[in-house]
Order: C-alpha cells, then structure tokens, then sequence
C-alpha cells in the first residue's frame, strides 16, 4: 500500500518503535463472530479485566486511578470500535497494552467504513487542538442538544472524557478502498505529577 | 416511575428526587427511554411547582460518554429551562469518574449544587 495512504493524527507511534516494553497483552475479539448486542454488553468485562489486571503492576497508590482510568478508556473505545466497526466484514478488534515505566500505552485496532473516516479526523483534530477541553464539553453538550431537536444524537464525547482523565490520544488511519484500519493510541501517565 | 436495565436502575419518587445506580453502559440507542424518562421528570416537577429536584447519583458506579450527554442535555441542561427550578446532585466522592466529570456540569446550569459525599 502506498505510503500516503496512511493518515496520522497527533502523537502516534507503533509499539514496535518503542523501546522494549516491561509488559504487553493483547485482547482480540473477532466481532463477526459475536452478535453485536452481545459484543456490546461485554466491552464492560473486558474494560474491568484490563483494569483490574493492569493496576496489579502499577504503584499501590496509583492502583485506583489506574484501574478507573483504563476500564474509561477501554470501554470508550471499544464503544467506537463496535459502533463504526464495519460489520460487512469479518473484522477484529485488537485490544493491545504496553506498560513503559513512566506510562501506560493502550492501542485499539479496528476496522471501519472509509466513508466514516472524514468524520473521525474532524472529531480527532478538534478534540487535540483545543487549548479549553471543558469549554469544548460544554460547547459540544449545547450542540448536542440542538441536534437532539433535529433528532439526531452524536455527541462526539468519548474522546472529550478520555482527555479531562489526562489521557492523550492519536491516531493512525490506514485507508483502503473498501476498508479502512484505524488504531487509536491512548497514553496513560504513570508519573508522580500526573497519576 | 423506573427503568429498571440489566446493570442499572432510574428511579423517580414522583416528588423531588431522581436517583440512578448501577453501571449505565447501553447502546446509544437505549438512550432513548432514559431520554424520554428524564423529560417526563421535568414535566412532573414543573407541573408540581416543586422548587428543588434532587438527583441522586452516589450509587451509580459508572457512567459511559453517551449516558453523560443524555443526562446533561436531557435532565441539566432541561432543569435549566425550567424557571426557579433548583437542581442538586449528590456526588459520592469516591467513585473516580464522578470527581472528574460532574463538577463540569457546573457550567451547563446556572442553579446547579453539587454535594459529594
């Protein structure tokens, strides 16, 4: 595939551009194969199981927030992965945690429509080049509610929540003509100033 | 009144509090009846001249990004429009996400009160 068909947006890079890892897991779940309500209602079990498991690594004081944290995160973006997730196809979602020293690193893999991909850039480039993240969620909640009159209901949030929990987030869009494969990077802070 | 979900419960006393607990994770589609619940609340305290709704929120564990938007826009950001109306949350100080999320709600409303416990 030609180089500029992948997109990057904020601060991505690949795990394997990394330095070694002190922990990794991976959590795939091959969406296709699970009805959609189903995949659904278990994104919450997955979200507290890397919450849980995830926290028994970190300091004893910042076990708490780690876990809270990451099952937000999790779920925020397994939410994403299954409502665009593009169903035609027999797609996976890809779970996949790096624990550094200084912070916790959580790719989400899935594949989605290419028709849905403009949308996630506006969304992803708005969300990082906001100076006020409050302003923004009180800006996108009036806009939510002038949609909710025209009967619509996006609000554009999860991202918004996952910043005000100090998490930073990027991306990387891989286009295809049919699919498109979007990992998102969630950086969790394990130092003193941010945990 | 309730809804009464697999994880969760809304519960109105048909007085004053609204009170919400368990985990409220559901498709953005479920949001619908929560939606419509909300603003039969507020049509009820209207109705009853009540000056001051209380919601209860210290047993809810978690709430994900569209049950946020559905509770701001449906139930804050309504109570808002409703005139004299008092709106109080009660907060529980050790759920994580509630410290970090609900005091935004401040700026959504002007008579807004925000407890945590």
């Amino acid at each position: 595939m030609a180089e500029d068909n992948f997109i990057v947006i904020g601060d991505y890079f690949d795990p394997q551009d990394s330095e070694l890892f002190d922990l990794s897991s991976t959590l795939r779940l091959r969406a296709k194969s699970i009805d959609q309500k189903k995949l659904w209602e278990s994104k919450d079990r997955s979200a507290e199981f890397m919450g849980d498991i995830w926290s028994l690594f970190v300091d004893s004081e910042k076990e708490k927030r780690i876990r809270t944290v990451l099952h937000s995160v999790c779920v925020e973006l397994i939410e994403n992965s299954v409502k665009y997730g593009r169903l035609a196809h027999d797609y996976i979602i890809t779970i996949h945690l790096c624990l550094k020293s200084d912070e916790l690193l959580v790719y989400i893999i899935n594949k989605s429509d290419p028709s849905l991909i403009e949308e996630l850039k506006t969304s992803a480039r708005l969300v990082l080049c906001t100076d006020n993240i409050i302003k923004l969620f009180k800006r996108k909640m009036k806009e939510a509610k002038a949609a909710k009159k025209q009967g619509k209901r996006k609000s554009q949030l999860g991202f918004i929540r996952i910043l005000m929990q100090n998490v930073k987030l990027s991306w990387q869009i891989k286009m295809g003509p049919e699919v498109a494969v979007v990992t998102t990077l969630a950086r969790i802070s394990l130092t003193e100033k941010d945990a | 009144m309730n809804i009464q979900g697999k994880n969760y419960k809304v519960h109105f006393d048909g007085k004053g509090t609204l009170s919400m607990s368990g985990k409220l994770a559901a498709m953005p589609d479920e949001y619908q009846k929560i939606d419509d619940f909300f603003e039969s609340v507020i049509d009820a305290v209207s109705e009853a001249n009540t000056m001051e709704l209380v919601l209860d929120l210290r047993d809810l564990i978690y709430l994900n990004s569209s049950g946020i938007k559905t509770l701001c826009v449906s139930l804050v950001m309504e109570a808002d429009d409703a005139e004299g109306l008092h709106l109080k949350i009660l907060c529980n100080n050790s759920l994580t996400w509630q410290v970090e999320t609900l005091p935004t709600f401040k700026d959504l409303m002007d008579n807004l009160e925000i407890v945590f416990e």
